[in-house]
């Protein structure tokens, strides 16, 4: 199982790049989910013949929960998740937000291919794999006002780190522990939406 | 039973109690404030490690809890500090009914607190980065209560935490797995430069203190000062434990001649922009921001006596930030508006108030007569000899932000037009009373803290080397 997952390991660099843009570029809530949904699927591949098919099916599964805690928010309060970019209204354009994701796309391709990181034990594909998600994760994190937009970013970073750390560092306690960090910035995410969205719906009980 | 466990159920139950009495701020205040006590008490008395009798029952407390490879330790080294934490929970919840901060306040807090002593319980302490983040996470609960939400705040904290957590872990891999010493130097820059990353932001190094401009303005000072506070004092407390146990990293000339250089610039920052602020709130983060390079510059001394300071000065810069809380909360409570204008007269009509937030902005300037002096005054001391240049520009710092106080003083008491007439309880002018009252107390009899800081060091031996 573990060899097959390597072997086409090149494929799930390809996802996470792709989930990755799609997480920057799109605002529709279906996409949205499936995108990060197939970014937590690319990450696990990519960890999981260093850490296991089981250790990376639990960190998948804790992606699922992210993604489920980012959709309901998303439906419930559909009206103030129109992301709102940073900065200038050039920003806001879809068209501009695909240049800006295509620059970045090639830096992560210049320094990934490049082994960057130095991290023994650390495959071609998962640098890739993992420069990709990390400048992805950055941009969003910096691009967006929305908080879940910037907690979705920060996820993107993790997920990247994730993969670059599972290189060196197998324990149980470390991922369990990121684990929880994923969970615990989907929930802030959802709560500040939440708040957010506050005034123009009657107000949250505190 | 291990006390880490003790120490955690306890903690959750009062995080429980405080959920159920969100709505009662006095309840929750009291039973948060009470819980916190009862765990500094025992975390700095409870026998670890030697058997005793509780009712007539022989039990022995356990000072290490394992979970998944990894061990939560209460031991002679961290126990003063996580008292200390619990200390500083214990007096900024006892206070909290007053501020009014938010019915997440003191459930939120308690998790913030639990899960910085877990940081300074786990080992091997790299891990610490990883809690460090989660207590960040709960801080949001702080920093954005509904009504007063600092939204751009929360997520600057989120993204700055995460980076620090990422840059701390991977140098944590790299100290002991690769080999870095003195004797790798490209290795030993490059674990440098990510540990300065995760510092910065630990210690609130420009631009890195963003999220604190934004959360002290937008959200309750209150619980920003505790979240701050607390984070600081664990921030601090993790770095000297690096230097505790890396004896290249401590003896790298070069290392404490960049950690002087970023501690004098933080002074000069601080003491310029707290002057020229018009918010008395980011004048505050800016004072901090020269604190917090006092605390620097006590560092790179690299003596005990340094250390000593360093953490002298983060003990009582908790209480100054807690006073200065408490005050501006009450000042402010019933207005939107915290620009100056706003606080014109406030020194007329609610006088202890007023004094609370000036007396903490003294001791966090590191005026004379208050808490926060007898430890900077050790600090201008000490680079008296070894760096002139640098303890004049302390002294230019205090000055300013001695400056700064006057303005707010200034700002207090300048006439204002007819306003609704504001008035405090009984309570509230006690409480305030006894905050004015701990800090003036500690400006003059400094040796009341001193005996934790010494404790707390002793963990640390090769800094008392």
């Amino acid at each position: 199982m573990s060899a097959v997952l390597t072997a086409y390991a090149p494929w799930a660099v390809a996802g996470a790049a792709v989930a990755g843009v799609m997480l920057v570029v799109l605002n529709d809530r279906r996409w949205l989910t499936v995108a990060l949904v197939a970014q937590y699927l690319a990450a696990g591949w990519l960890v999981a013949d260093v850490l296991g098919v089981g250790v990376a099916g639990a960190q998948i599964l804790g992606g699922f929960l992210v993604a489920i805690i980012v959709w309901l928010t998303r439906r419930n309060l559909e009206v103030a998740h129109q992301a709102v970019p940073r900065g200038n209204d050039l920003m806001a354009l879809r068209s501009f937000r695909w240049v800006v994701v295509l620059l970045v796309l090639f830096a992560g391709w210049g320094l990934g291919v490049r082994d960057w990181m130095g991290l023994p034990g650390l495959t071609s594909s998962g640098a890739l794999g993992a420069t990709f998600l990390m400048l992805l994760g950055l941009l969003q994190a910096s691009l967006y006002r929305a908080p879940m937009r910037v907690v979705i970013g920060i996820i993107s970073l993790l997920s990247g780190f994730g993969i670059a750390y599972a290189a060196v560092e197998s324990s149980l306690a470390v991922i369990a522990l990121l684990i929880i960090v994923h969970l615990g910035l989907a929930l802030a995410g959802s709560y500040l939406t939440i708040l957010q969205a506050a005034p123009a719906e009657g107000g949250v009980e505190g | 039973m291990s006390a880490p466990v003790i120490i955690s159920l306890v903690s959750l139950m009062v995080f429980g109690l405080g959920i159920v009495l969100r709505h009662r701020p006095i309840a929750s205040s009291m039973v948060t404030a009470t819980g916190a006590m009862a765990l500094a008490l025992f975390a700095l008395r409870a026998p670890i490690d030697q058997p005793t009798e509780i009712f007539g029952l022989a039990v022995k407390i356990g000072g290490s809890f394992q979970v998944l490879g990894r061990s939560l330790t209460l031991s002679a080294g961290n126990r003063a500090v996580v008292g200390f934490l619990f200390v500083v929970a214990g007096f900024v919840f006892g206070a909290g009914w007053a501020a009014r901060p938010g019915a997440y306040f003191f459930p939120a807090g308690m998790v913030v607190v639990g899960t910085v002593v877990a940081a300074l319980m786990i080992s091997p302490f790299l891990y610490a980065a990883a809690f460090l983040e989660i207590a960040a996470l709960a801080g949001v609960l702080l920093i954005a209560p509904p009504g007063q939400a600092s939204i751009r705040g929360s997520e600057r904290l989120l993204l700055f935490y995460t980076m620090a957590m990422l840059a701390i872990l991977v140098t944590g891999w790299m100290l002991p797995s690769v080999g870095v010493t003195r004797a790798t130097p490209e290795l030993a820059a490059r674990a440098i430069r990510l540990l300065a990353l995760g510092f910065a932001v630990l210690i609130l190094v420009p631009p890195f203190h963003i999220w604190l401009l934004d959360a002290i303005e937008e959200s309750s000072p209150y619980a920003v000062v505790l979240l701050v506070g607390v984070l600081q004092s664990a921030g601090l407390f993790f770095m000297l434990r690096f230097l505790d146990n890396y004896e290249w990293l401590r003896t790298d000339l070069g290392l404490m001649a960049d950690i002087r250089l970023v501690g004098a610039a933080l002074v000069v920052i601080g003491g310029l922009f707290a002057l020229a602020e018009r918010s008395m709130a980011r004048s505050v983060v800016y004072v901090l921001m020269g604190d917090l390079g006092v605390t620097l510059l006590a560092v790179s001394l690299n003596t005990p006596v340094g250390y000593q300071l360093a953490l002298g000065l983060s003990a009582v810069r908790v209480i100054g930030l807690a006073v200065w809380g408490l005050g501006i909360s009450l000042l402010q409570r019933e207005q939107s508006d915290r620009k100056t204008a706003a606080l014109a007269g406030r020194g007329l009509d609610t006088p202890i108030a007023s004094a609370a937030a000036l007396v903490g902005l003294a001791s966090l300037s590191g005026l004379p007569m208050t808490a926060g002096f007898p430890a900077r005054w050790g600090v201008m001391m000490a680079l008296a000899g070894q760096a002139p240049g640098v303890a004049l520009l302390v002294i230019a710092s205090v000055m300013a932000e001695g400056l700064a106080c006057v303005k707010w003083l200034r700002v207090l008491l300048s006439p204002a037009g007819p306003q609704p007439p504001r008035g405090h309880t009984r309570a509230e002018k006690a409480f305030l009373g006894l905050g004015i009252s701990l800090v003036l107390s500690l400006g003059l009899f400094p040796q009341l803290v001193f005996p934790w800081v010494v404790q707390a060091l002793s963990g640390l031996k090769n800094l008392l080397l």
